[in-house]
């Protein structure tokens, strides 16, 4: 019983119904590594020997991606952005796996505290705050991604977001007929003044997939989800749109191609023309307004940026140091 | 471990059926989840929705969904 490879006599470990294909272990990884660089090459979202950031928490997406980059062949460091949520000790263990993946890698990773940055960790601004837990979180890691790509140097910022996270995304955008969020809903967002280029290579994989992708390469990664979106719409969102998908297969990837496609240039041809972007009055960083969203929340919750905080772990000092520690 | 039941070992709990056989994706149906965000490992081996289950086999559920 079960699929059978359509590429080589041994068993599969996936059928993925949109594609009509089953794939064993190795073929599989293949595939994905094939389908990334795909992705990446279609719509040139990054050429060898640019310099590419990319954004690790810690999950099976990020830290899947940062792997899959690797092994591509391109300059890939990794940004962990320690939010400082200490319920189940989500913060720690996602750092742990970070580092973790950084070791293996030999590739540096960039810690940004965000207590350090502007004086209170994610738990604290949450509290204070009339946005919703996910909605500040969000906006202080866009920021601080943005920021510490544009200050480092770097061409590209990389994250992990899959199929389910976009088309989730996509659906939450239309149903409130957000506007100015579709015109700027694309796996590819490309560099402007104080903007480095924006990148999602993976936004073909379903989360199963990219499960999948670190299960089989051995990449450990927190299964624990964090304890604010435990309860958000996103996962309510993804729970309608597989059992959309388990009725009818590939709606998912269709709806989410469809929309780039045939209708995102509409809604960013319309709201090109409104937003003109300047510096933030505070911190520099362009904006519409003449404070930007993440200075008005911060100084709304009683916070004072000072600067991005930053530790840089280094797989081979730290290999040395712990060689050095352990011949003692 | 006794091979009289089926396990099912998902997010810390342990769920056991007394079938004697069953596929991956009427287990998955029992325990109301999605074939579209789940995995479903036998030892080292990952399974498909069509794979046949037996008792005495244990398996771990890997849910693939993540908000935020």
């Amino acid at each position: 019983m079960g699929y059978k490879c359509k590429l080589c006599p041994s068993k599969a470990v996936i059928y993925m119904r949109q594609h009509r294909l089953a794939l064993c272990k190795d073929c599989y990884v293949q595939w994905f590594v094939k389908q990334t660089q795909r992705s990446i090459s279609e719509l040139k979202m990054l050429r060898k020997g640019e310099r590419v950031l990319v954004a690790v928490s810690g999950g099976k997406d990020s830290l899947s991606l940062w792997h899959v980059l690797c092994g591509l062949g391109y300059d890939a460091e990794g940004l962990y952005i320690d939010l400082g949520i200490d319920s189940i000790g989500y913060s720690e263990k996602s750092k742990m796996y970070a580092m973790q993946l950084a070791d293996r890698l030999m590739r540096p990773l960039n810690i940004v505290s965000v207590s350090g940055s502007v004086g209170k960790a994610i738990p604290q601004l949450v509290r204070r705050s009339d946005r919703s837990p996910c909605s500040l979180c969000g906006l202080v890691k866009r920021y601080i991604m943005n920021r510490f790509a544009v200050e480092g140097g770097f061409d590209v910022l990389a994250t992990g977001h899959n199929l389910d996270d976009e088309v989730s995304t996509l659906l939450s955008n239309v149903l409130h007929w957000q506007v100015g969020y579709l015109a700027r809903q694309s796996p590819v967002l490309m560099e402007r003044d104080g903007f480095v280029r924006r990148i999602k290579p993976l936004y073909r994989f379903t989360e199963k997939e990219t499960a999948l992708y670190a299960l089989l390469n051995g990449i450990a990664y927190i299964e624990d989800e964090c304890p604010y979106s435990v309860e958000a719409t996103t996962i309510f969102l993804k729970g309608i749109l597989n059992q959309i998908e388990e009725r009818m297969p590939g709606t998912k990837l269709q709806f989410y191609n469809n929309f780039l496609v045939h209708a995102r240039g509409l809604f960013e041809r319309e709201q090109a023309p409104k937003v003109q972007l300047k510096p933030c009055s505070i911190c520099s960083m362009p904006t519409a307004e003449d404070v930007c969203a993440f200075c008005r929340a911060v100084e709304k919750v009683g916070g004072v940026f000072s600067g991005l905080n930053v530790m840089r772990y280094n797989p081979t000092c730290h290999a040395e140091h712990e060689a050095a520690s352990q011949g003692k | 471990m006794s091979d009289s039941v089926l396990r099912a070992i998902f997010r810390g709990k342990v769920y056991e059926f007394d079938e004697e056989k069953m596929k991956v994706k009427d287990l998955l149906k029992r325990l109301n989840l999605s074939p579209e965000s789940t995995l479903v490992v036998r030892g080292d081996e990952v399974l498909t929705e069509d794979e046949l289950l037996r008792r005495g086999d244990e398996v771990r559920i890997i849910i693939a969904i993540s908000g935020g």
